[in-house]
């Protein structure tokens, strides 16, 4: 800082409305069902990316969608899971093959209109990696799921703010306000994010009608159920996953996603050491879908 | 040509790059309490806060691990929230659940976070995010203008305006007040 930088002082009242303002707690918000969507999110523009390339050039058109032409997002489980694989060996992304049983099962499209979820805000850190490699699509949210550092307490922590640096810190200067526009024009977010970015609001009700409407709110709930049984898979909370999938089995007696709850109760069971109970999931998992893709990861989460 | 054992055993090893999840986990509530000091209303937190960690996503690839995280997040979350506040109605409509959203007309005296906010609101856009990290969040000016891509005495000028304005408004108050 040199003279020319000289700032003027704040009155000691402005002072003290700043100094209460560093004592205010952090925000409290649902943190898991926020990275959930985060994840989901990640996960529809990386299909929808794959969609707009393999229309381009129709090679794997008829793995996401009948209807090559449309941009619709993969409707099977399978599609989806071979849709993310594409997309992360297009986009040449290197994933540690580090998260427990993390994993799960394909992503697909999430619906514009959410129904809230209940959540609860994440209070210790989790836990990661037996160095078990899982499908992509697990990996994917194995990977992003694994915190590797303690979250963060809800109340302030005097110590714990950003690089501090007394000697750069409170400069003065006098110069002109150049107003410059530099930012805005070197980084937006995509159009598609515009478009979404204001997205399926937490607390937003459904506005669709009709059975077709209600099928998405349905299938959403569907989602964000199992992305929280696969967010707490990823970091070693296995009983809450196991809660979590035993509401999906109430709710959802004939989900469209029940092949993912069914290899996500695997997951958490081998996790959780019920190797017996992991063993009569995984068995029961294979007679009902023998031609799974995610019979392979499974079956290595099991001999682990 | 390979490296010498003893090339390898001097060469220091890269540096980690984060996941996105340790990265959510860690700095969440911090991104959640910035934006919310940059004038994001706590109705539209969780979305942003959300579309600030899909970018981070984007770019993680791109940061810098030898320089601090929190700094970078920060600049990224800037950039989300002059996109949110140049949307189409939305800065008057964050104005306005912000009013509501703190104490009630009938509570009396304004607390000091009321008057913090009145006072935050009083500068533009650009002064109110270099104030809020060089005031709240103790960063120094040049980090500041890295992150932001701006000229360090940019960053100063912005400082030294959003001072002002900010001291004008408490003296105000203080003589209110008499």
């Amino acid at each position: 800082m040199t003279a020319e930088h000289e700032l003027p002082a704040l009155p000691e009242k402005a002072r003290r409305w700043l100094n209460e303002a560093k004592q205010q707690p952090l925000e409290a918000l649902p943190a898991d069902l926020i990275f959930a969507r985060v994840l989901a999110e990640v996960s529809r523009r990386t299909s929808s990316t794959v969609a707009e390339s393999t229309s381009a050039d129709g090679s794997q058109s008829s793995a996401a969608s009948p209807n090559a032409a449309a941009p619709i997002p993969p409707a099977t489980t399978e599609a989806a899971t071979k849709a993310i694989w594409n997309a992360i060996k297009a986009k040449g992304l290197a994933f540690v093959f580090g998260a427990t049983v993390g994993g799960v099962v394909g992503y697909t499209a999430p619906r514009p209109h959410v129904p809230p979820l209940q959540t609860t805000n994440r209070q210790g850190p989790g836990v990661v990696s037996n160095g078990q490699s899982l499908q992509p699509a697990a990996e994917l949210a194995a990977e992003h799921a694994a915190p590797l550092v303690p979250a963060p307490v809800i109340a302030d922590e005097p110590g714990a703010s950003p690089r501090r640096s007394a000697s750069q810190g409170r400069a003065v200067h006098d110069g002109q306000n150049g107003a410059t526009r530099t930012v805005e024009s070197r980084w937006m977010p995509p159009a598609e994010s515009q478009a979404s970015s204001a997205g399926p609001r937490l607390d937003s009700a459904p506005v669709q009608t009709g059975p077709r409407a209600q099928q998405d709110v349905e299938l959403e709930a569907e989602r964000l159920l199992l992305a929280r049984a696969r967010v707490a898979i990823a970091r070693g909370q296995h009983a809450a996953a196991l809660q979590a999938l035993d509401e999906y089995s109430a709710r959802f007696l004939d989900g469209r996603l029940r092949e993912e709850g069914a290899a996500l109760r695997v997951l958490a069971l081998a996790g959780s050491r019920q190797m017996d109970e992991a063993r009569r999931a995984y068995a029961a998992f294979v007679d009902a879908y023998p031609r799974s893709m995610q019979t392979r990861a499974l079956r290595r989460a099991l001999t682990d | 040509m390979n490296p010498s054992p003893a090339s390898l055993a001097t060469t220091p090893a890269p540096p980690i790059r984060p996941t996105l999840g340790a990265v959510y986990y860690s700095e969440h509530g911090y991104v959640a309490r910035y934006l919310r000091r940059l004038g994001v209303p706590s109705r539209d937190l969780a979305d942003v806060v959300q579309e600030v960690f899909v970018v981070v996503h984007q770019k993680l690839d791109t940061y810098d691990t030898s320089r601090p995280l929190r700094a970078w997040l920060f600049g990224l979350a800037f950039r989300v929230a002059s996109h949110y506040f140049r949307s189409a109605g939305r800065r008057q409509r964050a104005m306005a659940a912000l009013e509501s959203e703190v104490a009630p007309p009938s509570a009396g005296t304004p607390t000091g976070r009321k008057l913090l906010e009145q006072a935050l609101d009083l500068l533009s856009e650009e002064q109110r995010v270099v104030f809020v990290m060089v005031e709240l969040e103790d960063m120094a000016i040049p980090e500041i203008a890295e992150v932001l891509e701006i000229p360090t005495n940019t960053a100063y000028s912005r400082l030294r305006l959003a001072r002002e304005k900010f001291a004008a408004f408490a003296e105000k108050i203080e003589e209110e007040a008499r």
